[in-house]
């Protein structure tokens, strides 16, 4: 076993690190969301830096992901690379250059879902999809329908007939949510109900593993912000990082941090491994593991960051609650966190849990 | 990077799991101190990291992680010379004389002579460099008179490493030295200490006008603060493994309490199962990650000590969640309660996890301070 970053992966986070850096200085992250828009030149500039290489392993993605909850990068790559284009491969399609998105959660309002039907040779979606996730710029959405045969998976373009794309005021401004309306509007069909839930489940899998690992990025620029300024405020006469108080805190969020990296790193590595080197069930259970440690470190590193910058934490200004923001919408995004419990106990009670001994 | 065994780790797991399948049942019960050290010695299984050229198998440092979660899934009993193993050998490797390496190395790894470790003291625990055991130069050697405290297998040591003062005016770091203690040498007391749950697993030696041979100081006089940071960094090499997976036994167990109490269907004890698993799967994939950081640079990267406080932490939960699950039947102990008091008893032995072996307190200013490069808080 071998459980360390290659040299090559080293020089892609670190390289991944410098770039948004330079793009996303925390300024220009609070502008954009204070204006709520992604970063109009984002996409064209990640395309062209290869994020979007479709022979990039899961691992590697990860660590985009990591750097990309770290800067908190204004893109809809997470959507279009996570969650669309699983789908789209897994159709046997050619990537389109645009960013995407992947509609499937019933409108949260109504409980209002999406209904397919063929005419004349073409499929049309009539109905609601709620909670997509950066669908404001997207030039083509996957979007989840029934059909009289059971769930298909479609694409619809951004400009399609009967498509309204309504944004909806959004917890974390960086990652709004939109309301889809669909009013008999012409799709392609790319996964049939013969494999359009296993399709559906593989792709929010992937992506909620990008998401763990987005997390951990998250941890560790709230953990950043707070060890800065731990070392720049000045209270009684000494930095307050030289009390045990604060500084047993940040030990303790970075302890949580590793920890997350951990499962974070693992669960891309067997997702990536896929179903010949590594069991569904192992599979299934890493997925659960890194998404509730990850989603527990970031929002718990956040808070600690609050608290550690005292008022200023508290501030508008002071830009820590826009990854605040992030780590609690990872916190409620897609399966709770005590559906995922759930699914752990269920492995754990009833025989079907992978061994926490190694296999041999 | 990857996640699997490679075909030779794998073999070797393999075997192993198959030795210790046969060996740890004629160990378990009975057996003078010692047989296991050489039973693991004979068949190949002591010095697997070591230098070949001091009878080690020169393995890198991922065998030595599958012996110890291996050995510790099977409930192997303790191993008598895990301190000559572990800290005292690799410390005489780096930095004993060709005498030492010749007189020691070899009866460490045949367990013809246990170690025990002698650093802490009454008024010297967190704050190591505060010993004050005191090493007098004599014509032979030196003699030393002072008092140990918390030394594990004291009381089976053929030879202790000792952290004295050799500097009468010195203070802190300074003016101290490591010595190799003969247990036999007059003098020498040793006392068993009794902990909260009725166990003596560690002990109390007294030092009075005890001769050491000159030859028996271990690396330059007035070093001996940097040897005996060696030494403890050993310790934290595949320590974390180890914990972790004792940790993986007494999780198992829980579980089978969980059944036994007719408990598996309750949603609140499903969900802390749960938490805890998660826990648990974050120390293991944590201590894979310090391993292959070991394997590569040589010395374990700083999640080891996150390792140590987060496995304190979480056995302390779990032990907790335990005996809570027995209800009022938690009062019982000893052969009337669940489980033959085994929770009672890890209840009230995990409180010291948090303090042996470096207190939660300590491995978090090393976090904040090395790691992190928050100023000194104290």
């Amino acid at each position: 076993m071998d459980f360390a970053l290659t040299d090559d992966q080293r020089d892609l986070a670190s390289a991944a690190a410098r770039l948004l850096a330079d793009r996303y200085p925390v300024d220009r992250v609070a502008a954009l969301a204070e204006s709520g828009d992604a970063d109009p030149d984002g996409w064209p500039y990640l395309r062209r830096q290869g994020w979007c290489d479709p022979e990039l392993p899961v691992v590697e993605k990860g660590l985009l992901a990591q750097e990309a909850g770290y800067a908190l990068a204004a893109v809809g790559w997470w959507s279009t690379v996570g969650l669309a284009h699983p789908v789209l491969v897994a159709a046997g399609r050619d990537l389109p250059t645009g960013p995407l998105t992947l509609a499937w959660q019933d409108d949260p309002d109504t409980g209002q879902g999406t209904r397919a039907e063929q005419r004349a040779g073409t499929w049309r979606l009539t109905g609601r999809r709620g909670l997509v996730t950066e669908a404001a710029g997207a030039t083509a959405l996957v979007v989840a329908a029934d059909t009289d045969t059971g769930p298909a998976l479609f694409l619809v373009g951004a400009a399609a007939d009967g498509l309204t794309v309504a944004p909806q005021p959004a917890l974390d401004r960086l990652r709004g949510a939109a309301l889809l309306r669909l009013v008999d509007t012409p799709a392609e069909m790319l996964v049939g109900p013969e494999a359009a839930e296993r399709v559906l489940t593989d792709a929010r899998r992937h992506a909620g593993t990008l998401l763990a690992c987005e997390a951990v990025g998250v941890a560790r620029r709230a953990l950043d912000l707070a060890r800065r300024h731990a070392l720049d405020r000045v209270q009684f006469g000494r930095p307050i990082g030289a009390y045990q108080a604060v500084a047993h805190r940040l030990a303790d969020g970075y302890v949580a941090l590793e920890l997350a990296t951990s499962l974070a790193l693992r669960a891309c590595w067997l997702v990536g491994a896929g179903p010949d080197d590594a069991a569904p069930d192992e599979i299934a259970q890493a997925y659960a593991e890194a998404v509730v440690a990850a989603r527990q470190a970031a929002v718990r590193a956040c808070e600690d960051a609050i608290q550690v910058t005292g008022g200023l934490g508290a501030t508008w200004e002071y830009p820590l609650h826009w990854w605040y923001r992030r780590a609690l919408w990872l916190d409620s995004f897609d399966t709770p966190t005590a559906d995922h419990l759930a699914t752990l106990a269920g492995h754990l009670l009833h025989g079907r849990a992978q061994p926490a001994r190694p296999a041999a | 990077m990857h996640l699997r065994d490679t075909p030779q780790e794998a073999a070797f797991r393999r075997d192993l799991r198959a030795w210790l399948a046969e060996q740890v049942p004629r160990h378990r019960d009975g057996g003078a101190p010692g047989d296991w050290t050489k039973a693991l010695h004979a068949a190949g299984y002591t010095g697997l990291t070591w230098p070949a050229a001091y009878g080690g198998r020169g393995l890198p440092p991922t065998y030595q992680g599958i012996y110890a979660e291996e050995s510790a899934l099977a409930e192997a009993p303790d191993h008598s010379n895990v301190i000559g193993l572990g800290m005292v050998g690799p410390t005489i490797v780096s930095h004993g004389s060709p005498e030492q390496q010749q007189r020691f190395l070899e009866p460490i790894l045949s367990g013809a002579y246990v170690f025990c470790q002698g650093f802490s003291e009454p008024d010297a625990g967190s704050d190591l460099a505060a010993v004050r055991t005191r090493a007098t130069a004599t014509a032979d050697g030196w003699r030393v008179t002072g008092e140990k405290v918390w030394s594990s297998y004291a009381h089976q040591a053929d030879w202790c490493l000792l952290l004295a003062r050799t500097q009468p005016d010195s203070t802190a770091h300074t003016g101290l030295t490591c010595l190799l203690v003969d247990m036999r040498s007059p003098g020498v007391q040793v006392l068993p200490l009794r902990q909260s749950t009725g166990d003596a697993d560690f002990n109390q030696i007294v030092l009075d006008d005890v001769l050491v041979p000159r030859d028996c100081v271990l690396g330059p006089v007035g070093e001996g603060w940097r040897i005996a940071m060696t030494t403890l960094a050993h310790e934290r090499g595949t320590f974390g493994i180890t914990l972790t997976a004792r940790l993986t036994v007494e999780f198992d167990r829980l579980l089978r309490t969980v059944r036994d109490l007719g408990l598996a269907d309750d949603p609140t004890v499903r969900a802390e199962l749960a938490e805890l698993h998660v826990q648990l799967q974050a120390l293991r994939w944590t201590g894979h990650r310090t391993m292959a950081t070991l394997a590569r640079t040589g010395k374990p990267g700083p999640e080891s000590s996150v390792l140590k406080l987060h496995w304190s932490v979480t056995n302390q939960r779990l032990a907790a969640f335990a005996l809570r699950l027995l209800g009022p039947a938690a009062v019982l102990d000893g052969p009337d309660s669940h489980a033959a008091g085994h929770w009672q008893h890890l209840r009230l032995r995990s409180r010291a996890n948090s303090i042996e072996g470096g207190t939660s307190e300590i491995l978090r200013g090393i976090i904040a301070e090395r790691v992190l490069g928050l100023p000194r808080t104290r």
